[in-house]
């Protein structure tokens, strides 16, 4: 896997550099004249995208071997994430919707097989919520699918410019939107991401970073050129509230994976948010660029909840610096390559973005709403620093914290140097010439300063200690909406099924049973058995009565 | 079988056909009349008195009707000559009115099952299938007041709706039916008569079928029609099918016609009047659906000592067409 990924990765800097794709059909089946065709499309993007995620699968699996090494059935864990990668990489290489839905329900369904691996009621719960919220997805998926049919082709890269505008191609940009916001968890179908942290880290490190929730911002990105004005700024909305909801969210948490899941989410609002600015090669850049701190990301986190006993309160936490150095060191260089620290990857994506946003001429809602979200994203960072590395253990007196877990830090090992180098050598790669960015002085650097901003608030809204009031309490109810993504989990779960079911049982006690059925059903009968009753009464002695009716009819009709 | 019915059956079948095919009123009242008068002997049969009562109601009330007509005849003749544009829609009303009277149409329908119940299956057949053409194709060369047909048609659906509701004796029950269909062909006499033809092909080949099962096992009632050809489990299944087809529901042949007078009323803007048959029809349907269903699934014996001696062969042959008739065409027009 490794060796692919490095061949991928020379073969999409050959594309990248002689700007080439190349287009493989197989035709399958011919159904009126609608050609179902199985399509590879290899140009940089997919070549690059694939070894991406090949390369962090690798490591993924190479770090799992220890993480799950006690696991009974390691063999299915590392087949399903053999097969979730396989999906993904059909989804990437593919530019035919049909083939694309392959790759889509395979994600959707291995994503399930993953989520409920440790076998307990509350991961059950999230893989259904997982399941069933990406299964909107996939319906939404379906039926584009079916309107493309209007086209005779799913080979949606032909039509994406031509058809810009057409009616059908409306529906069909709205639906796929859809589709990437169910899959990239966008804001009313946030609520699985943390909730599919039920999974095992490393699954989560897989997911999280280059898997799943990239695959909708994928989409996104490669069917980008047909979206009209209003779609994208639907997009921009939807994205931007939520960076800032699980920014927010992320901040009140204390859940160790939550967090990571939180800010992955808000990593999705940004790189949908550009994406709806337009810049489609930016999206995708932040998109490499996060799925490699990501990773290490949880890796780092997976390590050190199996240092703890599986404990994931951050709360418990504390200190660590001095006994897993090196996991600390990775957290780190991670967290401020998130935050957007210059010279970390992060920051030549996240830069560029922020930017080129502040270029733009949009109003105020946009540009504030973006440096409050890396605000967020620094405040939480930072508080999750405070939390797990520095400070007074506060685990039990008694435990063994060691790093003699060679395996997983070799795993991790791998993809640091990447963390930290990517960046910078993806910016001088993808973009030929440098983006011009003419900003006043102030603006500039009001992304340092809402990075400052956010360490202080960061540092300050956690702190805590014995008999010390921690600010966060002081609102709470505030922080538990906040806290809980604006309810979210609430609306998904509760909202979507007590209420209806509820509204069921109202409408079959008193309509089905109640008033349809006497006034429908049984009252039908019963007045129709009456007036036979009544018209029977007719028939007694009736042949004299029917003729004098006859007759006074024929009178009635000569006489007017 | 006695030689006489022969001669009179061949009269009344010659009555229709003078009456269907003159050119004046005056011989289409000719026609109608022999074709009365030669009906009344087929319906008397020396071991029922019954039948004797209902062919004097027939007559009776036939009569009237002609008279009705033969004045309604004149009348127009003397003031107006037939000439369109000076028509009188009351003598054209009256006309109709005998006309309806002589179908058996709803509020016209009073002698109907009372004549019904009193007869053998075979007259029944000729009452509901043979006896309709003659005054069903003088009702078209008639213009009707849409107006009047409208309220006939709803009225006759209503009635036979209504009234088959109680009813047990199966001869009744296909009266009612008939009216029913009578609403039905009246309102595709209001624009093809095609149409009609095809309606009337349909019911006809329908209502044989049925009621030759019926001759065969001697059924006059609800009840009887549980214990009837149990022995044989797909003819019974197929003839009960038949019922089904009689109502109208897709599969089945009976669908094609109701199907092509929506068709037309849909095409002349007619939705409301659509609505209304299609709405007032499903109780028919209901009605259908009792008499099969009880007698398909919930009450079932087996004589052990009456076998049916039936020819299997022409009555499955017959339920076929009748049934999947609809189905085979469209997949041979398709195939073709």
């Amino acid at each position: 896997m490794l060796s692919l990924s490095l061949i991928l990765f020379v073969w999409s800097l050959y594309l990248m550099i002689f700007d080439m794709s190349f287009f493989f059909e197989f035709g399958l089946v011919m159904i009126n004249s609608s050609s179902v065709v199985m399509t590879l499309l290899v140009d940089w993007m997919s070549m690059l995208f694939m070894s991406f995620v090949l390369f962090i699968s690798c490591v993924v699996i190479y770090y799992s071997d220890e993480y799950m090494g006690g696991d009974l059935n390691i063999n299915r864990f590392i087949s399903l994430v053999v097969m979730f990668v396989f999906s993904m990489v059909l989804l990437i290489i593919s530019p035919n919707l049909i083939s694309i839905l392959l790759g889509w329900d395979g994600l959707g369904l291995v994503s399930y097989c993953l989520v409920i691996y440790y076998q307990n009621v509350k991961s059950y719960n999230a893989g259904m919520l997982t399941a069933l919220s990406n299964r909107i997805g996939d319906v939404a998926l379906l039926m584009s699918i079916a309107w493309m049919l209007n086209y005779g082709s799913w080979s949606y890269i032909f039509y994406l410019e031509e058809l810009k505008g057409d009616y059908y191609m409306n529906i069909i940009t709205f639906l796929i939107l859809l589709a990437a916001m169910t899959k990239s968890a966008q804001i009313p179908f946030s609520s699985w991401l943390p909730a599919a942290m039920a999974a095992p880290t490393p699954v989560s490190s897989l997911v999280h970073s280059s898997t799943l929730v990239t695959a909708g911002v994928y989409l996104l990105i490669r069917f980008n050129f047909s979206f009209g004005d209003s779609l994208m700024y639907f997009l921009l909305f939807i994205s931007s509230m939520t960076m800032f909801m699980s920014g927010l969210g992320a901040s009140f948490e204390f859940d160790l994976k939550k967090i990571i899941a939180l800010s992955t989410l808000s990593q999705l609002g940004l790189m949908m948010s550009i994406l709806a600015l337009g810049g489609y090669k930016l999206a995708f850049f932040h998109l490499l660029v996060h799925a490699l701190f990501k990773a290490l990301l949880f890796m780092c986190a997976g390590n050190v909840i199996h240092n703890l006993f599986n404990c994931q309160d951050i709360r418990y936490m504390g200190g660590l610096v001095s006994s897993m150095p090196l996991t600390c060191v990775y957290l780190n260089i991670c967290n401020l390559s998130l935050c957007g620290l210059p010279f970390l990857s992060g920051f030549y994506s996240k830069d560029l973005i922020v930017e080129v946003m502040s270029m733009g001429y949009l109003n105020i809602y946009v540009y504030f709403i973006f440096y409050l979200s890396i605000g967020l994203t620094v405040c939480y960072s930072f508080r999750l620093v405070y939390y797990t590395c520095v400070g007074d253990f506060n685990f039990f007196s008694l435990n063994v914290l060691s790093e003699r877990n060679y395996v997983m830090l070799k795993g991790m090992s791998g993809l640091i140097l990447l963390v930290i180098v990517m960046g910078s050598v993806l910016s001088w790669l993808m973009f030929f010439y440098p983006y011009v960015i003419i900003l006043p002085f102030y603006m500039k650097v009001m992304t340092l300063f809402s990075i400052l901003l956010g360490v202080f608030v960061g540092y300050e809204m956690s702190k805590f200690s014995l008999s010390y009031f921690n600010l966060s309490m002081a609102f709470y109810k505030t922080s538990w909406f906040l806290a809980s993504m604006w309810n979210l989990p609430i609306i998904s779960t509760h909202g979507i099924n007590y209420y209806p079911v509820m509204m069921g049982s109202l409408l079959y006690k008193n309509l089905d049973q109640g008033w349809f059925e006497y006034f429908g059903a049984q009252k039908a009968y019963l007045s129709l058995v009456k007036s036979s009753k009544l018209s029977q009464i007719f028939f007694n002695n009736n042949i004299k009565l029917f003729f004098i009716l006859l007759v006074m009819w024929l009178m009635v009709l000569m006489l007017f | 079988m006695k030689l006489y019915k022969i001669m009179f059956f061949n009269m009344m079948v010659m009555g229709t056909i003078i009456a269907t095919s003159s050119y004046s009123w005056f011989s289409m009242w000719m026609g109608l009349e022999i074709n009365l008068l030669s009906i009344i002997p087929l319906m008397s049969t020396q071991k029922n008195s019954l039948s004797s009562e209902s062919a004097i109601k027939y007559f009776v009330t036939q009569a009237l009707a002609s008279l009705i007509l033969l004045m309604a005849a004149i009348m127009m003749m003397l003031i107006n000559e037939f000439i369109t544009p000076l028509v009188n829609y009351h003598f054209l009303m009256i006309m109709n009115s005998a006309l309806l009277t002589k179908l058996g149409a709803a509020p016209f329908h009073f002698w109907f099952p009372e004549v019904m119940e009193g007869l053998t299956w075979l007259n029944c057949m000729i009452m509901l299938t043979w006896q309709k053409i003659a005054p069903m194709t003088l009702i078209m060369n008639n213009s009707m007041n849409p107006t009047f047909s409208t309220l006939i048609i709803i009225s006759c659906l209503l009635t036979s709706a209504m009234m088959v509701f109680n009813q047990i004796s199966l001869r009744k029950i296909l009266t009612f039916s008939s009216i029913n269909h009578i609403a039905w062909m009246i309102s595709t006499t209001m624009m093809s008569s095609s149409s009609w033809l095809i309606y009337f092909a349909v019911y006809c080949l329908i209502n044989m079928n049925i009621i030759m099962i019926f001759k065969m096992t001697n059924t006059f009632y609800l009840k009887q029609i549980n214990n009837i050809i149990n022995t044989n489990k797909t003819i019974k299944f197929s003839y009960m099918m038949n019922f089904l087809s009689l109502g109208g529901l897709p599969p089945f042949i009976g669908f094609l016609p109701k199907w092509i007078v929506i068709n037309w009323l849909v095409n002349n803007n007619m939705y409301t009047i659509a609505t209304t048959m299609i709405i007032l029809t499903l109780i028919m349907l209901y009605v259908y659906m009792r008499i099969t269903f009880s007698s398909m699934l919930l009450n079932h014996n087996e004589p052990k000592i009456i076998k049916l001696k039936i020819n299997k062969m022409a009555i499955n042959t017959i339920n076929f067409m009748t049934l999947f008739s609809l189905i085979t065409c469209t997949l041979i027009f398709n195939l073709l």
